[in-house]
């Protein structure tokens, strides 16, 4: 459903990406991972829309999206959860939630999304009137999901959902990613913690300063040696 | 507690109110009352400024060039149809709003400081197009007539009295359009934009549209302010009302204030008057290299010592004292059982 072919995107004329190519399927859970600075971030917001690409193209189902602003994107179907949350901290977590349905008109499907997401974090139900920066991280990075999930999207952009929060929550999270691709949204996700990562995803994206350098399923991942070496501590 | 607290209030703010709008039957003289004009002018300025500058977090440095539009824009059609000054400060504020919209179409795209310079250099601009422009007078101005005076022309040479009623009207409409802002979802709109405008943009929201909906309501207010300077002064030059100290003075009212608070930018044009009115005293005339230093002294001591400016101060004493009343009821409490 998504195709990313050849893109360059650089910060200022200095080149952040060199020529990345990915793609992911309908249905699929894809991890880019690899260490910090290498142009994750940058892949996942240029998808997004927020930085202009020099070249190559995003298609998005048979549509080139590359050149559209990040609002028509997410009408399109593709949502981001931002790097670090991304709140908006002076509302409550009921307006950010309703915000994250910013493109949406119809309001009796907006209230089925709420739903699923008060289904899927329950906590957000119970301090929908709290305001989003006077929450702990773990319940941050739920209501940052939470309201990427609102735009009702078809791909999902995760980037670095576990940053930040309490170990054990990261084993609930990522569980809510799976069961989050369970009702067929597609996820692209961009991870540090690559041995967990690799352990949900459907396949796998190494990257390097700015270039994939590998490719292969969770597993086939979790066993090269130059991901053992370079990142598992040999 | 909590009640107790809104009722106090309540009963400041209605205080207020009454006190205001008795005022020009407590000052002494004439020169009091005009102080106190002067003091609603550049509070309404500031609190227009701060619908785009506060809310929307778009510091422009520009404010002037509306301010002049507004006092051009009404006088000259007054001049020329002799047509009344309640429309001409209508059409003021319409020609300010395409202005607005013209300059802000380019300028949203850049960021931070980069668009407070776009706009110091599009209001001089401004100002030296209309300094050559001779038929809006060039550099020597115009003058207004005073063919008709009283409420329909809006111009009053018997006592000035009307035009302190006419600037408060100015200011508690330009309150009210704030106040209505802050409360509706453009309020939370704005706080999303300024807060995180990455994340704003990713849940789909399209900043430029919002941004060009506060510097439209922000220009079409100030422009309002600057026709109530040509009636009450019945003379304007591009000195008086499209200068870049006047840009500055417009900004620093809410800055000092306190940015995104809604009375802030009265509180501000409080305190500035009184210290240009002290150090006018203290050094002597109108010495216009004085006001610039005070002004930047100013800038400098609220973005070091408040960012929040006098709004936030008085929130975190507000906290403190409630934090404190609490803990001593509490005591209290404890001590009697």
């Amino acid at each position: 459903m998504l195709q990313v072919e050849h893109i360059r995107v650089s910060y200022q004329r200095v080149p952040a990406l060199h020529d990345i190519s990915l793609r992911v399927a309908r249905g699929e859970i894809v991890a880019i991972v690899g260490g910090n600075g290498n142009g994750k971030s940058t892949t996942l917001r240029a998808i997004a829309g927020l930085n202009r690409l020099d070249a190559g193209r995003i298609v998005l189902a048979d549509r080139d999206v590359g050149t559209l602003a990040p609002h028509d994107r997410v009408r399109l179907g593709i949502s981001m959860v931002p790097e670090g949350r991304r709140l908006f901290p002076r509302l409550t977590v009921a307006r950010n939630l309703e915000l994250g349905a910013y493109t949406r008109r119809d309001s009796a499907e907006v209230a089925t999304t709420l739903r699923q997401v008060f289904t899927l974090f329950p906590v957000l139900e119970e301090r929908r009137r709290q305001l989003a920066g006077t929450m702990s991280g773990g319940e941050q990075q739920m209501l940052a999901i939470g309201r990427g999930l609102m735009a009702h999207p078809q791909l999902l952009l995760l980037d670095e959902p576990s940053w930040g929060i309490a170990p054990k929550l990261v084993t609930k999270i990522l569980d809510t990613i799976v069961a989050i691709n369970a009702t067929g949204v597609s996820i692209l996700l961009v991870e540090q913690n690559l041995r967990r990562a690799l352990a949900i995803a459907d396949r796998a994206y190494v990257m390097q300063t700015g270039r994939m350098v590998l490719e292969g399923s969770g597993q086939e991942l979790l066993e090269s040696e130059l991901v053992k070496q370079a990142y598992l501590g040999g | 507690m909590r009640d107790e607290h809104a009722w106090a209030k309540r009963i400041v703010l209605v205080a207020l109110l009454v006190l205001v709008l008795a005022l020009p039957y407590l000052v002494g003289n004439a020169s009091q009352l005009n102080y106190a004009i002067l003091v609603l002018m550049i509070a309404q300025a500031g609190v227009a400024w701060n619908i785009l500058g506060g809310y929307a977090g778009q510091v422009s440095l520009g404010h002037a060039a509306f301010y002049g539009i507004g006092a051009y824009t009404s006088t000259q059609l007054l001049l020329v149809f002799g047509l009344s000054p309640w429309l001409g400060m209508l059409a003021g504020g319409g020609v300010a709003v395409l202005f607005a919209l013209a300059i802000g179409w380019p300028c949203f795209r850049l960021k931070g400081h980069y668009f407070a310079m776009a706009t110091i250099a599009i209001a001089e601009i401004l100002q030296i197009v209309v300094t050559n422009w001779d038929w809006l007078g060039g550099a020597v101005g115009l003058s207004l007539p005073v063919a008709e005076t009283g409420w329909r022309g809006l111009v009053f040479n018997k006592s000035k009295v009307p035009y302190y009623y006419l600037i408060l009207g100015l200011l508690l409409l330009t309150l009210g359009v704030s106040w209505l802002i802050e409360r509706s979802f453009l309020g939370y709109y704005f706080r999303a934009i300024k807060d995180e405008p990455d994340a704003a943009r990713s849940v789909g929201i399209d900043l430029t549209r919002y941004k060009l909906v506060a510097i439209t309501a922000s220009s079409f207010l100030t422009a309002l302010g600057g026709t109530f300077y040509a009636q009450k002064e019945l003379f304007i030059d591009p000195g008086s009302t499209m200068a870049t100290s006047l840009s500055i003075k417009i900004a620093l009212v809410a800055i000092l204030g306190g940015v995104g608070s809604l009375g802030g930018p009265v509180a501000g044009a409080v305190i500035l008057t009184a210290i240009e009115e002290t150090t006018r005293a203290m050094f002597g005339g109108t010495g216009r290299g004085t006001d610039l230093i005070i002004y930047a002294l100013l800038i400098i001591l609220v973005a070091v010592f408040y960012p929040s400016g006098v709004a936030g101060w008085w929130r975190d004493l507000e906290h403190r004292l409630l934090l404190f009343k609490r803990r001593d009821r509490a005591s209290g409490k404890r001590k009697t059982s």
